[in-house]
């Protein structure tokens, strides 16, 4: 599972808790990859709404300007829970080895 | 700084993808240069933009960006030594120049058409004054047919006459040399605002079209009046006769490029 991987993973796991805006999804995975350019990860969220796996729609906010959102599909929510499967995998394969 | 940023990375989503995209990825960025921990990062623009692009939308993009530079340009030097070398045809605009006009003009049509779900905006300031600048260039081209239908001889002698290497005495006319001259390296000059306002049709608005499509007309109106003030054809029907072919050509010509500019304005 590359890293890519895991960033698509983590996308579709904040965007299945609920629908976000662009730069709130960001903010959140710059904490967990701040290794990682914005630009890297925000193609991936692109590419994501490209492939079918979340739509894009003009939200209202109580304040501010509206803002467009991020929702998840159900395509998307078919290639969460294979993501997660995958990682599940990885994960019990690496403690068998003892990789905690 | 982040004015700076967000201008260049506006013109770069613009031009690599398509409109509504291209919209999407600004309202994202504008959001995300406001964080200033996310903002210390931020890749170049268009380094931003490149891996968002569909290759094959992009390239579509660029090939009918080049036929059309190709036909404005392939128009604008055509008159000049250059044209010349690389055609090898005389009066080019008689063979060819029609049908790189058409075409340039009707793919400006098809591309920067209106979409259904299209905002009315006023039109730019800009764009307004380069159209008048061409409609004003398209009239004097009649308004010397006008004058040479009218009185040939009053228009001969209008400046006097100039040395040149050419003509009986080395002398000519100054007012047909000099609008000859005019008429060349006007469309060479224009042929390079007209590329920028195909930019500007794909990055500001898509109505900027409208002035690359006058300026095709406007381009090959003067061709095809140089090409008749060059006419060398001994065997050529008398001057009143083939300039009245000639300015009913424009006409049309003129007829058909403004109605492009309409539509591509609507």
């Amino acid at each position: 599972m590359l890293k890519k991987d895991l960033i698509e993973l983590c996308l579709l796991h904040l965007l299945s808790q609920g629908d976000q805006y662009g730069y709130e999804l960001l903010r959140r995975l710059h904490d967990t990859f701040p290794d990682t350019q914005e630009s890297a990860v925000y193609a991936l969220l692109r590419g994501l709404c490209r492939e079918g796996c979340s739509e894009q729609y003009l939200g209202e906010t109580s304040d501010g300007p509206a803002r467009k959102y991020y929702h998840i599909t159900d395509q998307g929510l078919a290639r969460y829970a294979a993501l997660l499967r995958r990682w599940q995998a990885l994960q019990s394969a690496l403690e068998d080895l003892g990789v905690k | 700084m982040k004015k700076d940023y967000m201008t260049r990375l506006e013109g770069w989503a613009r031009w690599m993808l398509p409109r509504q995209e291209a919209e999407d990825v600004i309202a994202d960025y504008r959001d995300i240069t406001g964080d200033p921990e996310l903002c210390r990062g931020l890749d170049k623009p268009r380094h931003v933009i490149k891996p968002l692009a569909n290759k094959k939308t992009y390239y579509t993009w660029l090939a009918a960006f080049a036929v059309m530079a190709l036909c404005v340009f392939t128009l604008g030097i055509s008159p000049t030594g250059i044209g010349y070398l690389i055609w090898r045809l005389p009066f080019f605009p008689n063979h060819l120049g029609p049908v790189f006009a058409l075409s340039g003009a009707v793919l400006a049509l098809v591309w920067f058409r209106r979409k259904k779900d299209g905002r009315r905006a006023p039109i730019p300031k800009g764009l307004a004054v380069a159209l008048a600048f061409l409609l004003v260039w398209v009239g004097l081209v009649f308004l010397f047919y006008w004058a040479v239908l009218h009185d040939l001889d009053g228009f001969v002698s209008m400046w006097g006459t100039m040395t040149t290497f050419i003509g009986p005495g080395n002398t000519v006319p100054r007012s047909t040399y000099l609008i000859q001259c005019a008429l060349c390296y006007l469309p060479f000059l224009a042929s390079f605002p007209a590329l920028y306002w195909l930019v500007k049709a794909r990055i500001h608005d898509r109505r900027w079209a409208a002035a690359y499509i006058l300026a095709v007309t406007a381009i090959l109106v003067s061709l095809e009046t140089v090409a008749e003030l060059t006419n060398m054809n001994v065997t050529a029907a008398p001057y009143e006769v083939s300039l009245r072919a000639r300015l009913l050509q424009c006409a049309v010509v003129t007829a058909l490029g403004l109605t492009g500019t309409g539509v591509a304005l609507c």
